[in-house]
């Protein structure tokens, strides 16, 4: 479930490079070009990355990790942050 | 002052724990937090948002000296969901505290036993320090501190409705038999609901709507921060019992009769 460093095997792609990638983010539809990593993804996003977890199926995905992991289509990814809570 | 307050093997000075939803802003929840001298400080998750700039409590937070962060699992509506909670708040945080609560009810509140369970023995492998939000249970609390958490968190009544301590005679049982610190959680209104807490023998009492809500949160946090104070030092003082015959103060000697 919690995923230190390691990386999805990348999967290669002829069309990837330019074929958009569609995940639902934050119960959203999103696409992105190529073949992206979760930190492409907060970077589209414009997260702060110190203020972000990171939540990819049921895999919490760690901060190290993110530049090396590899999104698949169809991915359901979750990033939150931390609001006021009793 | 009161003694130092032990929990997860950590310990603080103070027995009022603070929650930091509801303040109108970040500014009112740091004086809040400030004037209650709380140093376990529950905060939430919730998803990003692309729309708007928003206020970061992380920063401010991790910046208060003595004060660590209890992320919660509000939201969570399973077991599963929760356990997701707490390891995307272990990542925010770097804290091992979880307030662990599972109510997928959204009228009452009410915490879901079974699935509080099967997540805290879940979470307590994992290594954090499982603070569990409960029913008022006895049998439960025993259960939950046999299997690892670290304290007890009965509710007084339900969240956010300021009815206090409707779960006083269960408060009593559980206290009486607890291993583990017993800290109520949700319904207090107002100080005296804390000190009636504290006095009963709980260890300590985790505060958010009655501060949050209040017309001056920082002066009401300061309140609560007596009224704790004020419930253990009576406790440690020796409360007389009850008595249902009355037993007169003055002398009653019947000199002002003609």
């Amino acid at each position: 479930m919690l995923v230190e460093g390691a990386a999805r095997p990348f999967e290669e792609n002829a069309a990837g490079a330019i074929r958009p990638m569609h995940l639902t983010v934050n119960g959203e539809p999103f696409e992105l070009p190529g073949a992206p990593t979760v930190g492409a993804l907060l970077a589209a996003l414009k997260a702060e990355r110190a203020r972000s977890a990171v939540l990819v199926g049921d895999e919490v995905v760690r901060a190290p990790a993110w530049d090396a992991f590899a999104l698949a289509e169809g991915d359901r990814v979750e990033v939150v942050t931390f609001a006021g809570g009793g | 002052m009161t003694a130092p307050f032990t929990l997860g093997g950590r310990t603080f000075a103070s027995r009022l724990m603070l929650g930091t939803g509801k303040f109108s802003d970040v500014q009112v929840m740091l004086n809040a937090i400030k004037a209650s001298g709380a140093q376990l400080v529950t905060v939430a998750l919730r998803r990003i948002n692309r729309e708007r700039l928003e206020d970061d409590i992380l920063g401010p937070l991790a910046a208060l000296p003595d004060v660590t962060l209890v992320p919660n699992t509000s939201g969570a509506m399973d077991a599963k969901e929760a356990v997701k909670a707490a390891l995307l708040g272990r990542e925010l945080s770097r804290s091992p505290f979880v307030k662990l609560e599972i109510h997928p009810n959204p009228h009452h509140l009410m915490p879901d036993p079974i699935e509080t369970y099967e997540a805290a023995r879940i979470l307590v492998k994992e290594g954090f320090i499982v603070l569990p939000y409960m029913q008022a249970d006895p049998v439960l609390a025993k259960r939950l501190s046999d299997i690892g958490c670290a304290a007890v968190m009965p509710l007084g009544s339900a969240i956010g409705t300021g009815h206090g301590l409707k779960t006083l005679e269960m408060l009593r049982y559980i206290v009486r038999e607890s291993t583990v610190p017993v800290i109520v959680d949700a319904g207090l209104r107002a100080p005296s609901d804390a000190a009636a807490a504290i006095e009963l023998g709980c260890d300590a009492v985790l505060v958010n709507s009655a501060i949050a809500a209040a017309a001056d949160p920082a002066a009401m946090a300061h309140a609560f921060a007596l009224a704790v104070q004020a419930g253990y030092e009576a406790r440690g003082a020796g409360i007389m019992p009850a008595s249902d015959a009355a037993a007169a103060t003055s002398p009653l000697t019947s000199f002002l009769r003609s």
